[in-house]
């Protein structure tokens, strides 16, 4: 059945809305293209993946939704909100509140604990000390790692690290969970306990989780993959359409 | 499909100072390698800057000191010229331009020559031009010399000046070089060329005025002291006499207090003492007397400063008093110690007219290549600290960091730096300074430590440090907070 977002659509709540974004790089005289005219719109509670080739435009893509960059022409609203029109103070703003980012390599800040890197984001908001530490804790719980709290990132392990990063980017309850290839550094066991812990985000808090990925095992978990190729979407599929989904998911679930 | 900016941004915060600092502290003893290499060359600079501030303020106020004292050691023979002088009519006017600026003085010298108060200041202002004046053509580069006055010098100048046409070249030449600053403006010179003939026939009056009063103070002390000369009288007369003496001179119109009389006669009573010493010790009988107790026959410097000896004390000691001769022997150390020094100290000018310079271009020139060094080296190590940190950076730019935080980071960081680099390369530079100059001069500079300028030259070259350290990260800090935020999803 081929995807259909009409159908899909109904009754959802718009996070993630681009329309027609194209991204132009002039590398000296040259001008590349890596996108070329991407309309999608991502749902609330939804957990996606993107998927493609390096060089597809992925990347640049995560990074227009993330509000990272600005695109060349077309628009992203975010909530509604037109990010292209917005200053470097706002897209900042943007970032702090409605943007949760899980880095491939974690990006912890080595100098602090674990508890520390967590309430950072809330200290950029503004969020008074005590309930920062409050909220981190409970954070830090949540991903299993409430003991540790005092550890610094040289102090854990890569699984742990991102479990770190993954509370971090909860921290100011984002309307978006932007993962860019969480799990390309670890190995395939602890790979799918992240996997476990954001499918768990997803089905029992409601984030919004848009995942880059080359992970097939990270599928098994999502609702809809998006395949990018040359800076377009090539198709959209509903991840109970796959064969190889059904079987993992009972893997995944036994 | 909306297209409002339905975003809020008034409720963004500004991370307070207190919460920035306590970030940049985490990061710095962390990354305490690369914050070394910043340190190092700000203590480097700082130090630098220190050692040749602070040498210079301790050459200067030691020189002061030490000429001060060398006055004081000099007080009996200032004040004698100073009573009995015949001043040249260009001595007069050094000497009044000098008194500018001390009324007591400028009344004193009104009294002894016997005119006005007011015409005593007054010429004393115009000496005071003349003498700035003639300082100023003197320390003239000889090319612009005589482009401006040819070849003449002294007063032959001020002469060459007022004529009309020569006055019209000086001023279009004086306009063309712009490196050259009158000491005063140009009308202050005009219309002292223009009254020059007046100032020179009052100076000329005033000067004759003043030799007739000393001319008749000394045939008064004349019938008091005989033949004899003033400071030998002096040095041996009666306390009556010598306060006798003093009345005659202060009716004359000197200010002659008792305090620098006592002064001045104890002085004098020791070179007295001196005198007779010498004279005895020059004598052929004790020449021969020196030979035999230690085989040989020292110069007259040795012999005196020899009294204090147990040899010679038996060699004296039945002619003059362990007293006398300690003090002959102590004045006479004292004194060749001071000379000593002033022949070691740089020269305080004491033209009464141009301050000494408190850093030659010289010195200013290395100053200031060492910040531009300095600050360079700072810019690199921040640039390399930054390059090295862009994940850190861009990472915290995803969590929300604006531009201005990252900006304020980096600077607090540098200001920390140059906080503690500045006091390390302050103390350091102090501790050179001390102890190069107490090599060179010895006690006399811890003597004279000029205490409050050397902690205001403390205080500014820490400030120094700070102000350095910033300036050269403010280029570092924009790259920083122009930093993309999406490096962070960048994989090496």
């Amino acid at each position: 059945m081929p995807f259909d977002a009409k159908t899909y659509a109904t009754d959802k709540e718009v996070v993630v809305r681009a329309v027609g974004v194209q991204k132009h790089f002039t590398r000296g005289t040259e001008t590349v293209k890596a996108l070329r005219g991407i309309d999608l719109c991502i749902y609330r509670g939804e957990y996606v993946c993107v998927m493609g080739p390096s060089g597809s435009g992925k990347s640049t893509f995560f990074n227009m939704v993330g509000g990272l960059d600005s695109p060349t022409s077309g628009r992203v609203f975010m909530d509604a909100v037109d990010m292209a029109q917005l200053n470097a103070n706002e897209l900042a703003f943007l970032r702090c509140r409605k943007v949760g980012y899980v880095f491939q390599s974690y990006n912890l800040n080595s100098v602090m604990t674990a508890l520390d890197n967590v309430t950072l984001p809330m200290v950029f908001a503004g969020k008074h000390s005590d309930d920062a530490r409050e909220r981190g804790m409970q954070l830090l719980e949540r991903v299993g790692l409430g003991e540790r709290w005092n550890h610094r990132p040289k102090e854990m392990s890569g699984g742990q690290q991102q479990r770190v990063a993954i509370a971090r980017s909860l921290a100011n309850a984002p309307s978006l969970l932007l993962c860019d290839e969480p799990t390309a550094n670890l190995d395939i066991k602890t790979g799918k306990e992240i996997h476990h812990l954001l499918d768990t985000l997803n089905k029992e808090d409601g984030v919004t989780i848009i995942c880059a990925t080359h992970d097939y095992n990270m599928l098994a978990v999502c609702d809809r993959i998006v395949w990018i190729a040359d800076g377009n979407v090539d198709r959209i599929e509903l991840s109970e359409d796959l064969e190889i989904t059904k079987a993992s998911l009972g893997e995944e679930h036994e | 499909m909306s297209n409002q900016k339905n975003i809020d941004v008034r409720d963004q915060v500004t991370l307070s100072f207190e919460k920035s600092f306590r970030f940049c502290r985490k990061g710095i003893s962390y990354r305490l390698f690369r914050s070394s290499l910043t340190l190092a060359v700000v203590v480097v600079a700082v130090a630098f800057f220190t050692v040749l501030v602070s040498e210079s303020l301790m050459l200067r106020s030691t020189s002061v000191g030490v000429h001060d004292e060398m006055g004081r050691a000099r007080e009996a023979d200032t004040t004698l010229m100073h009573l009995f002088h015949r001043y040249s009519s260009r001595d007069l006017s050094a000497k009044l331009a000098g008194l500018k600026d001390d009324p007591a003085a400028v009344a004193e010298f009104a009294q002894v020559a016997g005119v006005s108060v007011e015409m005593a200041t007054d010429l004393a202002t115009q000496c005071y031009v003349e003498q700035l004046f003639l300082h100023f053509f003197r320390t003239l580069s000889p090319g612009k010399r005589v482009v401006l006055v040819k070849k003449h010098t002294g007063r032959a100048t001020f002469e060459f000046l007022s004529g009309t046409s020569e006055w019209d070249a000086f001023v279009v030449d004086l306009a063309k070089m712009r490196s050259v600053r009158l000491p005063t403006p140009l009308e202050t010179l005009r219309t002292f060329l223009d009254n020059r003939e007046v100032f020179l026939a009052s100076l000329q009056t005033v000067r004759e005025a003043r030799d007739q009063t000393v001319t008749a103070l000394e045939v008064k002390l004349d019938g008091l002291t005989g033949d004899a000369d003033a400071a030998a009288w002096l040095g041996q007369a009666s306390d009556a006499d010598v306060a006798q003496w003093r009345t005659i001179v202060t009716a004359s119109g000197f200010d002659l207090d008792p305090d620098a009389m006592r002064r001045i006669q104890e002085v004098l009573r020791v070179t007295a003492l001196e005198n007779r010493i010498s004279k005895w010790l020059q004598s052929p009988q004790n020449r021969e007397a020196w030979k035999v107790k230690l085989q040989t026959t020292p110069g007259l410097e040795t012999k005196l400063l020899m009294l204090k000896d147990q040899k010679v004390a038996a060699l004296v000691g039945d002619t003059f008093s362990a007293e006398e001769r300690a003090a002959v022997a102590d004045r006479f150390l004292r004194v060749k110690h001071l000379r000593e020094l002033v022949g070691k100290l740089p020269r305080v000018e004491d033209t009464g007219v141009a301050p000494s310079r408190f850093m030659d271009g010289r010195q200013m020139f290395l100053v200031i290549i060492s910040f531009l060094v300095c600050m360079v080296g700072i810019t690199n190590a921040m640039l390399m600290s930054i390059t090295e940190r862009f994940r850190e950076i861009a990472t915290m730019k995803c969590l929300g960091a604006t531009d201005g935080f990252i900006l304020k980071q980096f600077l607090i960081e540098a200001a920390i730096q140059g906080v503690i680099g500045g006091t390390a390369g302050m103390l350091i530079g102090m501790i050179i300074s001390v102890v190069k100059s107490w090599i060179l001069l010895g006690g006399a500079v811890l003597a004279h430590l000029p205490g409050l300028q050397m902690l205001i030259c403390a205080v500014a070259t820490v400030v120094i440090g700070i102000l350095l350290a910033m300036l050269a990260s403010i280029y570092p800090a924009r790259a920083a907070a122009r930093m993309a935020p999406m490096d962070a999803m960048r994989v090496e």
